[in-house]
């Protein structure tokens, strides 16, 4: 209880905390007790070849390229979804019984279709930017079927006494009650996205973080390894803090009945 | 005499539940309101008074009968609260109105929310977030308002205060009012009238003039006249029904 109360409080400091605690032990540990193993490179090795993995890894534009595939989907599919919110919103009210299938189909068969789409695109980005796309817009679509009939039936009633057409009340009413719940698709899904977009460029080979991986394990280079994984996860931290501070801002308010 | 704004005539309201069995929820439901009348409809829970609040608010459609209103501008704030999270007071209260500025400027101050047109109903109280609904609807300029029991959630302090203000704005207004409650005291501190149901199907068994001043104030809750008609409705129900109401301290 105590645990769960300062993890609520202190979210962030504590993970800086225990991330200070892990260099702090690997810098001590890898440096001066062990620094000759097969385990973990020295730190000072890890700080020397920072600038190889810019050069010999060409880390700026392969970097910029997966975080641009993602967090540019995001946006786009975000605005699409607006689009066709109304059509999936209907679709969703008749045929709720898919809502099982969408389940499924969003966190299994993406794996088969990275092996797919490396087939049917080869070595093209837009196999990427596609696969990418459609995992976030099915993501999407799922959690519309899925609160399609968790409206606040409070909403729909003023809005109805109001005189809002069918139209209106989906675009003023029903679309600004999901906004919240479809923000927190890429929240809830950002490691998870970030994972398939890294096996994919992982198994493609075209460029991106992906690639860098591939080529790192290829060479047994665990220095460049360790810097990528130390790279990735400060991307996710900031990220997701920056993430937080959109919800916190555009999408502040709850209101779907869980 | 004043004129019907309202007729139900005839109205029931039945529905099969998941077992199959046919469920009557309302039976021969007949009453009409006429202008500028603050009706309450007095019930106990699950009589089906939602229901007929949301038929009389063409929110629902009846198993037979006839609802008479003559395009009437009919607005229905339900239990729960139904501002809009994500808009602001202000932007809450104008939402779908013909209002200008000042005309909501002035709904705002008669709900009692000026100074709080910036913020933002979430995480505020509900008695905060009923004068928003409130607001709403008279910015929307209704003939026939229809409240379902807004006031469950609050405090008894916040409850009076809202009392007031609800019966100050009828008195203001005149606006006509039906109002669902289960609560004996507030039916008789709001209402003109009362029409009393039953339920296991909701009928009204018995209307009820009450007989206080158009000008209501607290202190009217201690005065005999008042007592007299809370223990003439508790004999009814006593008398008619085994079925209890639950009420709230005076």
């Amino acid at each position: 209880m105590f645990v769960n109360n300062l993890l609520k409080r202190n979210n962030y400091n504590l993970i800086l905390s225990f991330l200070s605690a892990i260099i702090f032990v690997y810098i001590i540990l890898f440096e001066f007790i062990l620094p000759i193993n097969q385990i973990l490179p020295r730190p000072s090795i890890l700080i020397e070849s920072i600038p190889s993995i810019f050069k010999d890894y060409s880390f700026v534009n392969n970097y910029f390229f997966t975080l641009s595939i993602i967090y540019l989907n995001f946006i786009v599919s975000y605005f699409l979804i607006k689009v066709f919110f109304p059509l999936i919103f209907s679709i969703s009210i008749q045929f709720k019984k898919l809502e099982q299938l969408f389940l499924f189909t969003n966190y299994f068969l993406p794996i088969f279709f990275i092996f797919l789409f490396n087939i049917w695109f080869d070595n093209s980005i837009w196999g990427e930017i596609i696969f990418i796309f459609a995992l976030v817009m099915g993501l999407l679509k799922t959690e519309i079927f899925c609160y399609s009939k968790k409206v606040k039936e409070e909403y729909i009633f003023s809005a109805k006494s109001l005189g809002l057409t069918q139209k209106e009340l989906i675009n003023k009413v029903i679309w600004k009650s999901f906004q919240p719940q479809l923000y927190k698709v890429f929240t809830k899904n950002h490691f998870l996205i970030w994972t398939y977009t890294l096996f994919y460029e992982f198994i493609n080979k075209s460029g991106g973080l992906g690639k860098q991986f591939y080529l790192s394990t290829k060479y047994d280079d665990l220095v460049v390894i360790i810097l990528l994984v130390t790279f990735l996860i400060l991307t996710l931290f900031v990220f997701n803090f920056l993430m937080k501070k959109i919800k916190i801002k555009f999408f502040f308010w709850e209101n779907l009945d869980e | 005499m004043s004129e019907n704004i309202l007729k139900v005539e005839n109205l029931s309201k039945e529905y099969t539940d998941q077992v199959g069995y046919i469920i009557h929820l309302l039976e021969n439901i007949s009453f009409s309101i006429n202008e500028k009348e603050f009706v309450s409809i007095l019930a106990p829970q699950c009589s089906g008074k939602t229901s007929l609040l949301k038929i009389i608010a063409g929110l629902e459609k009846p198993s037979t009968g006839k609802i008479f209103s003559e395009n009437k501008k009919i607005f229905f704030i339900p239990s729960k609260p139904s501002s809009f999270p994500w808009l602001n007071v202000f932007d809450n209260i104008s939402f779908n109105s013909k209002m200008n500025e000042k005309e909501i400027s002035e709904i705002i101050k008669l709900v009692g929310l000026t100074g709080y047109e910036d913020h933002f109903p979430h995480k505020k109280s509900e008695g905060f977030r009923f004068r928003i609904s409130l607001g709403r609807a008279l910015a929307n300029n209704p003939d026939l308002l229809i409240i379902d029991e807004p006031f469950n959630n609050l405090y008894d302090k916040t409850r009076e205060e809202i009392y007031l203000l609800l019966r100050n704005i009828f008195n203001l207004k005149k606006i006509s009012i039906v109002f669902g409650t289960t609560n004996i005291t507030e039916a008789i501190f709001l209402s003109d009238k009362i029409y009393l149901m039953k339920k296991n199907p909701g009928e009204i068994i018995e209307k009820l003039k009450v007989d206080l001043l158009e000008k209501r104030e607290l202190s009217l809750l201690e005065s005999d006249q008042f007592q007299s008609s809370r223990n003439q409705i508790e004999d009814i129900f006593k008398n008619k029904l085994e079925s209890k109401l639950y009420h709230f301290s005076v």
